[in-house]
């Protein structure tokens, strides 16, 4: 059987975190009444169709394009993309065409501990549509459709990758690579399921080897990261199967059906581009000064890659540890803020990676709302190390400071936990429990080791866990051997 | 130059228009005068030209990310010729 | 005379002496625009209420208006009437467009005119009739039927704009202009028409069908009245991005100094316009002589690519017009036909709510936009565009003016002219005026009346420059007497 490769590229959107529509004034706010947040611009009404650019969704695609590696355009223009749906209240789209922000920009991703660069062909600013909501059932049965223009004219953010992608991994690695760095850069919360991050793909496969691009499919509805990787590999062994028939590949759009978990063809129709582009009369094109340009430089903070070298480097850390720490700058932020008060990098990472993020996904928490201040959590694992607690009773601190948000110095001296230390104290219960357990004390002289481990239960029984483990070890040993 | 009837047919669907019989007829003796006098325009070389450059445009403003008042949603639809009481009705969308 | 009153001084003396009362007045003027209407069709909304209301207002005001300084240039048009064509919005009227697709929208919103406008204590009279649109002026496409010229009601007037102004239903008619409809419309029917330079005056609210050729302009039946108007519109819209960000020059003071060293230039092939008349060749060559004697020197020059403008306009407002109209789909405003599914839908909407003319015009955009033509039609006519431009604004560093005739024919005959006059691909009424829009130029009109039908001269002046064109217009006016023609209202 011959050998394919498989191309992928991948044309992202993403809905930009700015108040205001792309060029009016209205709300963006998430989840209002239909048709309350829209005015004669953004629902195409006659003479009130004058555009005004908005200031932050321009800000925000440079510096998303900067923080994918772009070069940015001198002067950026806005074009006019003309086709009719039902979406679309304008009967056309204002996109970038001629003069995009950024370009040939690059994003890195981690692969079986090698790194890849996805190159960013590349990233321009556009307006969202309307929302379609059918009637009955689905868009085929149903006998009208209601239209929400509430969503039309959001800034949206195109991304658009060369074919450098080789596999469903990959891609679904660069997805989760991108939405990292555009939450690190806070210009997008980029939610799958909720739609503020949409992908479409453009598949081809070709001999092993084969330089040529062949015929591609477009690829759509994929809502999830789930969704991209089981679309694309689905789409992928669609096109093998064709191929190995001896058929051709249709150059069309397919749709992914995520409970059949097979890709449709749609209408060839309704999605034969033609937009006869053309720079909107309406907006002249605009300058990004240098000045400018420096100061949303300076307003990127460290991204996803520098920290993970960082991590590696400096705090010694394993890639796959440092990996899950970069993935969100909250956690990293978080992270680095607790290691400034206790700088034990690879014992921290160990508490955040099993203990707090074990926490987090059972109670569905975001660690942005995560009670547990860093420097507390640096107090705590300082008081273990120190033996101020044991192990066992710093979970149970720890699950209370979760809980509650208190810091671990008063949840230990409210319930009194602090680790007992003194030797004449444990002494004294030591000399307790074995006169209480004559039979356990013989069985140990007889050479039954385990019989010490239960001796040590019964002072830590005793002490409600508070006794240091080692010294009740030690005092018991001391006084059987006598 | 000669504009076939099928690629007449589809450029009036692309503006979602329908000719009419006589409507075609008379846009075709209007292409055929148009393509005679532009043949003129065909031979002047504009190669160096830049389209869309022109220099008397404007530098775009830029507004601030601040929320003005949208429309109240009786005149967001008041001009619609089919709504229900919050959004705007259209036909199916699917042809067969 | 035709005006209810020679000037707001006037006016005011007729308040005093209690010889006009606001009932009165707009008494007269609800029937002088009625019978305008009546007459030749030149409205498409009159509404007596509002007219009474804004009268009653100005008599109330009148003698805050006369001593109040402080809100010129606006307060200088107190007391004038004006009419606004049907593109441009208004919400106490509908804004038709003149088309069926919109025989019933009512925009939430004033066009910036409308509203500084309504701030000048001048008196809206209604609504003119129009080229649906406002897409050329061959009188044949308007959803409510052609406006007759005054002077002989075979002919078309343009728009109801010109034949307001002319017939006094208004002081000034604002109408757009995007191929020279607005000089070409006030050539028809001998007024003065001023077309300012892109973005002098606010092109918000404007239902405009060519978004980077087309101004709101001005007509008028002098020069003052022009130049008047101007200054209480013209200025800056944040709204706008495409407006002009200069100040706005003193029009009325300014206009009134003059050196009289004009320098004119004229194309020298200004003859090669089709159906170009004779009668025309004549008028204008008498016009140049004229100029001459009172010491203004007239060279011709060559500008090459002039003769093509008409062309290039026509494509490029063609492709923008596909574009700019395709929000009429019948979802969220205006006419809506039945259709078993959405795309049926907007298809029959579309040829049952627009003119013949009109779905021929946007097939023709979306043709000469399509993947084969794009490059050797459209990408050619905007580089044309820019050729154009840089031959207009380097003949106009060296001369204040070109001079050319407004339209190389008189109003065409309804009917008869239909056909190579009225709906040519290019325009042939636009031979000499769409290239003032390719530039961005302000152009200004100026009447010729002859025995019959009238013709236009025109003034093309440099980019923001409206002063020389309205100077040259006076001088224009010393020159040449106008013979109005006389109506029974």
């Amino acid at each position: 059987m011959p050998e394919f490769e498989t191309v992928i590229g991948l044309e992202v959107h993403v809905e930009l975190l700015t108040n205001t529509k792309l060029f009016c004034g209205c709300s963006t706010a998430f989840g209002a009444d239909p048709n309350t947040q829209v005015c004669p611009f953004c629902l195409g009404l006659p003479g009130g169709t004058l555009p005004k650019l908005n200031e932050k969704a321009v800000e925000y695609t440079i510096k998303a394009a900067l923080a994918l590696n772009c070069s940015i355009a001198d002067e950026i223009t806005f074009d006019r993309k003309n086709y009719f749906y039902a979406d679309l209240p304008k009967g056309f789209q204002i996109s970038q065409f001629f003069k995009p922000t950024g370009r040939d920009g690059y994003v890195e991703i981690h692969l079986n501990g090698h790194s890849k660069k996805i190159g960013i062909h590349q990233v321009h600013l556009e307006e969202d549509t309307g929302k379609l909501l059918h009637a009955g059932d689905d868009i085929i049965s149903s006998s009208h459709s209601r239209v929400d223009f509430n969503r039309a004219g959001v800034p949206l953010i195109e991304i658009v990758t060369e074919p450098d992608i080789r596999s469903p991994e990959e891609a679904r690695l660069f997805l989760q690579k991108l939405r990292s760095i555009l939450r690190y850069i806070d210009v997008s919360d980029c939610k799958m399921e909720e739609g503020s991050m949409r992908c479409d793909a453009n598949i081809s496969i070709r001999p092993a080897g084969s330089k040529e691009l062949k015929t591609k499919t477009e690829l759509k509805n994929m809502n999830s990261f789930r969704a991209v990787y089981r679309g694309i590999e689905y789409e992928v062994q669609r096109q093998r199967s064709v191929v190995l028939e001896g058929k051709e590949v249709i150059p069309q759009t397919r749709h992914w059906d995520e409970a059949k978990g097979i890709t449709k063809a749609m209408r060839s129709k309704l999605t034969s581009a033609n937009y006869r582009c053309f720079p909107d009369p309406n907006l002249p094109p605009f300058k990004i000064t240098a000045e400018w340009l420096k100061e949303i430089r300076k307003s990127i903070p460290e991204l996803p890659d520098s920290r993970y070298v960082r991590f590696t480097g400096e705090y010694g850390l394993p890639p796959y540890d440092a990996e899950i720490l970069t993935a969100s700058r909250e956690l990293a932020d978080y992270y680095d803020a607790v290691l400034a008060s206790y700088h034990e990098p690879k014992s921290v990472s160990n508490w955040i990676m099993s203990e707090l993020l074990r926490l987090l996904n059972s109670t569905n928490t975001e660690i942005t709302d995560c009670k547990i201040k860093p420097e507390d959590l640096g107090k705590l694992l300082q008081m273990i190390a120190s033996g101020t607690i044991s192990g066992k009773i710093a979970k149970s601190v720890f699950e209370e400071m979760f809980a509650t948000g208190k810091n671990p110095e008063d949840i230990i001296k409210d319930k009194g936990l602090t680790q007992i230390s003194d030797e004449d104290t444990i002494s004294k219960i030591v000399e307790d429990v074995l006169a209480n357990n004559p039979g356990s004390v013989e069985d140990y002289r007889k050479g039954k080791n385990k019989a010490l481990g239960f001796l040590v239960g019964q002072v830590m029984k005793k002490t409600k866990g508070k006794a240091n483990p080692q010294l009740a070890n030690k005092l018991l040993k001391e006084k059987l051997d006598r | 130059m000669q504009v076939s009837s099928e690629e007449l047919k589809n450029a009036s669907w692309d503006a979602r228009i329908e000719l009419t019989q006589q409507e075609e007829k008379e846009l075709q003796e209007q292409l055929h005068n148009f393509f005679m006098l532009s043949q003129a325009m065909q031979n002047i070389d504009l190669n160096e030209v830049e389209a869309f450059s022109d220099a008397h445009k404007n530098q775009n403003i830029l507004r601030k990310d601040i929320v003005e008042p949208s429309l109240p949603l009786k005149q967001a639809l008041e001009n619609a010729p089919d709504t229900d009481t919050s959004s705007f009705h259209v036909p199916r969308i699917i042809e067969e | 005379m035709n005006y209810l009153f020679s000037s707001i001084q006037q006016l005011k003396e007729k308040i005093r002496n209690k010889s006009l009362s606001p009932q009165e007045l707009s008494d007269r003027l609800t029937s002088r625009c009625n019978s305008v209407q009546e007459k030749y069709n030149a409205f498409i909304s009159i509404d007596p209420d509002v007219i009474s209301k804004e009268i009653a207002v100005l008599f109330e005001n009148i003698e805050d208006i006369l001593h109040k300084t402080d809100n010129l240039p606006l307060t200088g048009l107190a007391g004038f009437t004006y009419a606004l064509g049907d593109n441009i919005a208004t919400n106490c009227y509908a804004t038709t467009c003149a088309s069926k697709m919109l025989s019933s929208y009512s925009p939430p919103f004033d066009a910036h005119v409308f509203s500084k406008l309504k701030e000048s204590s001048a008196i809206i009279t209604g609504k003119t009739n129009m080229e649906e649109f406002g897409i050329g002026c061959s009188g044949n496409s308007s959803f409510f039927k052609g406006v007759k010229n005054p002077w002989n009601t075979k002919h078309t007037a343009g728009s109801g704009a010109a034949a307001a102004a002319l017939t006094g239903a208004a002081n000034i008619s604002f109408a757009s202009d995007a191929r020279g409809e607005l000089r070409q419309a006030a050539s028809y029917c001998g007024v003065f028409a001023l077309k300012p330079t892109y973005g002098r005056i606010s092109r918000r609210g404007l239902l405009d069908y060519a978004s980077s050729l087309e101004t709101i302009g001005l007509m008028a039946r002098n020069t003052l009245d022009l130049a008047t108007a101007l200054a209480a519109v013209a200025g800056n819209d944040p709204h706008d991005v495409t407006a002009l960000r200069s100040e706005v020059p003193d029009y009325i003071s300014l206009i009134k100094e003059n050196d009289g060293s004009l320098q004119v230039a004229v194309p020298e092939n200004w003859q090669d316009a089709p159906h170009l008349e004779d009668e025309m060749k004549d008028i204008f060559q008498d016009q140049l002589k004229k100029l001459k004697t009172t010491g203004v020197k007239v060279d011709f020059i060559r500008l090459p690519h002039f003769q093509y403008s008409s062309l290039a306009a026509t494509i490029i407002s063609a492709v923008e017009a596909f574009s700019n109209l395709a929000n009429y789909d019948g979802v969220r405003f205006g006419y809506r036909s039945k259709g078993k599914h959405l795309q049926e839908m907007y298809t029959q909407t579309r040829s049952e709510g627009f003119s013949s003319k009109l779905k021929k015009f946007l097939t023709f955009g979306a043709l000469i936009s399509s993947p084969k033509y794009y490059n050797d039609y459209f990408l050619k006519a905007q580089k044309l565009r820019i050729v154009i431009s840089d031959e207009l604004n380097n003949c106009l560093q060296k001369y204040d003016l070109l001079l050319t005739p407004t339209t190389p024919f008189k109003a065409p005959e309804f009917e008869r002219d239909i056909n190579q006059r009225q709906e040519g691909l290019p325009d042939p009424a636009g031979y000499y005026t769409a290239a003032t829009n390719l530039a961005g130029l302000p152009s200004l009109s100026f009447p010729l009346h002859t025995n019959g039908l009238p013709y236009g001269l025109q003034l093309i002046g440099k980019k923001e420059d409206e002063v020389t064109l309205l100077r040259a217009a006076l001088l224009l006016e010393k020159e040449n007497t106008l013979a109005w023609p006389k109506f029974d209202f």
